[in-house]
């Protein structure tokens, strides 16, 4: 017995314990940038989710994680599942630990403004919907309500604070989110990103919602 | 007509000649890329082009304008200067058409009386005569060719359209130009020559004809960016420009005048209906 084994059992495991507990959900795996979920599946397994292995506690507001129970064997951190329950990603697969997943809320597509190319004189330097570059595309993220708000800039008289929020998604190599950045939803929600972390369990964002 | 987005983008447009006074395809005057542009610089793109040793100037009003109109009333300036294309030539009572076909009113006046044909863009010279001719009575035409009859006094004139503008109101606009660059040295050497060509000279021309005049208001360096590899001067211009409208203007070829005699119910005598 090594670890790779120990970790195969424990995945067979939570196949047969998913085969009796879970429903069918189709694994897909991004293979661009974009709409990872309009590729082909890869497979469809039983799958079941959880806050804890005992099944006691209902998953809360504001709690995007849960602990995935499926045959991981072919799985990925980034990959998702899509069924019963709706969307998931895989955030983590640590070493004989539980599968970490994300339930995820929202599709949103990242984007950058840019400028003309090129050097001397250039049009007006704004962000229009134009001007804006898609880095990533169809994305199923969580976006749940963070913590505080900011006074809009627009300061109108109908004008509340504008919320942040705490936005997790996964990674696509290559792709680099920065401060700035622009995350668009299927609501027409505009976030503009604050802070982005990148670990191996994907990108962790604190945005700003844009509104007028 | 003269907005303050058209003086932003003719400043930017000044600026761009100066930075690059071999043209584009040659290196800047300060010898590093330069981008220039009204508006404000986009984060990620001015991050990217500092870490690379560019710079960018960003041309945007300081605050509100100050109202410098002067009551001078608002005449209206010829901005261009109508063009004929068509020739009218008369010899006798025979009127000939020649020239290329454009935009142009047509005039043949007989006998005192004035006849009147917009040419069309899809006319040729022959149906403008047939045209011009079925108005007249008695005319007839062959060709570009208009034969009158019973002509004692003929004459013909054709007019074009020119382009005339008024200013509505003046105002003195602040205008920031903001140089970002990677190095103190490097802003200098973007600056410098900016606010030396700027400096030289008053007067600013618009898209629209209209003038302006331009003064330096100084200038503000800030070094507070350099966390971010940031070194930034602000020179501030001074531009009083005209808010105005522009108008096309047909020119007058057949003046109609209606002439009393002073003692009321004499009758009113019109001339060239």
């Amino acid at each position: 017995m090594d670890g790779l084994k120990l970790r195969d059992k424990i995945y067979i495991g939570y196949g047969k314990a998913a085969k009796r507990i879970g429903f069918n959900y189709q694994q897909f795996r991004a293979t661009s940038a974009s709409n990872p979920l309009t590729s082909t599946a890869l497979q469809t397994l039983p799958a079941s989710f959880t806050t804890n292995f005992s099944y006691s506690a209902p998953n809360k507001y504001g709690q995007a994680t849960w602990l995935g129970l499926f045959d991981g064997r072919t799985f990925e951190p980034g990959d998702f599942l899509v069924g019963h329950q709706g969307a998931f990603f895989v955030a983590a697969m640590q070493d004989t630990l539980p599968i970490y997943c994300v339930q995820t809320n929202r599709v949103v597509s990242v984007l950058r403004v840019g400028m003309d190319a090129g050097v001397g004189l250039g049009g007006w330097a704004s962000d229009t919907p134009a001007n804006e570059v898609t880095l990533m595309q169809g994305w199923p993220a969580s976006v749940l309500q963070g913590t505080k708000g900011e006074t809009n800039d627009a300061k109108l008289p109908g004008d509340v604070k504008t919320p942040w929020w705490a936005i997790l998604m996964p990674a696509w190599p290559g792709i680099v989110l920065r401060t700035s950045d622009i995350i668009r939803d299927e609501l027409g929600r505009k976030y503009v990103i604050s802070s982005a972390e990148l670990t191996d369990m994907g990108w962790r964002i604190t945005a700003m919602q844009a509104q007028v | 007509m003269a907005s303050l987005t058209d003086v932003l983008k003719q400043v930017a447009a000044q600026v761009a000649a100066i930075a690059y006074p071999q043209g584009t395809g040659q290196p800047s005057a300060a010898g590093i890329p330069i981008r220039v542009y009204p508006g404000w610089p986009i984060p990620n793109v001015l991050e990217t082009d500092l870490a690379a040793g560019s710079a960018h100037i960003s041309v945007y009003p300081a605050g509100k304008d100050r109202k410098t109109t002067r009551y001078l009333g608002r005449g209206w300036t010829q901005l261009t200067t109508p063009t004929h294309t068509v020739v009218m030539t008369v010899v006798g009572s025979v009127v000939t058409l020649s020239g290329t076909i454009s935009l142009q009113n047509l005039m043949i006046n007989l006998n005192g009386v004035s006849y009147v044909y917009a040419m069309q863009l899809t006319d040729t010279l022959t149906s403008a005569a047939t045209a011009l001719a079925s108005m007249i009575p008695g005319a007839s035409s062959t060709g570009p060719v208009i034969t009158l009859t019973g002509a004692h006094n003929v004459f013909a004139r054709v007019g074009g359209f020119g382009v005339a503008y008024k200013e509505t109101k003046r105002q003195e606009q602040s205008v920031q130009i903001i140089v970002w660059a990677p190095t103190p040295a490097a802003r200098d050497a973007v600056a410098s020559p900016i606010d030396s060509a700027l400096s030289d000279g008053n007067s600013i021309n618009f898209t629209d004809g209209s003038y302006g005049i331009i003064r330096s208001a100084g200038s503000l360096m800030t070094d507070q960016l350099q966390k971010a590899g940031l070194y930034r001067l602000d020179l501030f211009y001074l531009i009083d420009y005209a808010t105005t409208q522009t108008m096309q203007a047909a020119e007058i070829v057949a003046p109609v005048s209606n002439l009393s005699t002073s003692p009321a119910g004499s009758p009113v005598i019109t001339r060239n209906p």
